[in-house]
């Protein structure tokens, strides 16, 4: 993450620069859960009120965190007003949600118990390095989660929407809400342990 | 849409608080774990849950994972604090 200590009250070249190299992630977020057009609005409205607030910037926090910070509501207020006119916004089917086969079947055996044994994440850096380099490795992760799965995700995960909120918005059962959020942390959890460099272990 | 997706509930065998069973397997930990995330569980998973940890190493290293990953979710998305 880029390193910005504070904001002046008047935003520096630095701080508008650092905070465009933010926008293509902070599309990435939008687009999950918006069309392009609004989507486009959402991350232009953010980066204009975080330049035009920016003297609230106080650099505890990284720049992107209070990017993605502001963000939400403006993907909340558009979600609302989407609802507001259009009514309940169904979600399309497909990703695979009714197929009847659990793709993480394969991780256990006939008993439920892990066929593989997971093992640590610990790579043989500093805590906080290897934080860092776990929330890097999982942006990628989640670039791969199906486009209405990473909506529901993100619904979740980003925008704090309780399960029977998210079934009201998609129109999806309740069932199928927490099913999809199932998927996509034990996707998210393979992806990691594909990636992540592991620490030997001993676990039987 | 039906509750499809061939996935059992997150506590397969319980009904209500005195049916949860006193052991899980580690697939249905996984769903717990999950489950938590969203909403409290009851106290009755969280006993299982707690006593199928205390002897599953694979279970011990997974829950560890998934810690990693809900800090790095909280991290990536700028997660407010659980109040």
């Amino acid at each position: 993450m880029t390193s910005v200590q504070s904001a002046p009250t008047r935003p520096t070249v630095e701080f508008t620069s650092a905070m465009e190299q933010h926008r293509s992630f902070l599309l990435r977020l939008a687009r999950t859960q918006l069309d392009e057009a609004l989507a486009e609005d959402a991350v232009q409205e953010t980066l204009l009120a975080a330049w035009t607030g920016s003297e609230r910037f106080n650099g505890d926090s990284a720049l992107r965190t209070w990017l993605v910070a502001i963000l939400r509501f403006k993907i909340i207020d558009q979600i609302r007003a989407r609802q507001r006119h259009r009514g309940v916004n169904h979600i399309c089917s497909g990703d695979g949600m009714d197929s009847p086969d659990d793709p993480f079947e394969a991780l256990f055996d006939e008993d439920g118990r892990w066929l593989e044994a997971p093992q640590d994440w610990h790579p043989d850096v500093a805590e906080d390095v290897a934080r860092s380099q776990l929330v890097r490795l999982l942006e990628e992760c989640m670039k791969r989660l199906p486009g209405p799965t990473s909506r529901v995700f993100l619904m979740r995960e980003y925008l704090g929407f309780e399960p029977v909120e998210i079934a009201e918005q998609t129109g999806l059962a309740a069932g199928n809400v927490r099913v999809i959020l199932y998927r996509a942390r034990m996707s998210l959890r393979s992806c990691l342990a594909l990636s992540v460099p592991m620490e030997p272990t001993n676990v039987q | 849409m039906s509750n499809s997706g061939g996935m059992p509930p997150a506590h397969p065998s319980k009904q209500s608080g005195p049916d949860v069973p006193s052991s899980l397997t580690c697939r249905e930990t996984t769903l717990i774990v999950s489950a938590a995330r969203d909403a409290e569980v009851s106290g009755e998973e969280l006993a299982a849950l707690a006593r199928h940890l205390e002897t599953c190493e694979r279970c011990q290293a997974a829950r560890r994972q998934f810690t990693q990953l809900f800090q790095a979710l909280d991290d990536l998305l700028a997660r407010p604090p659980a109040p």
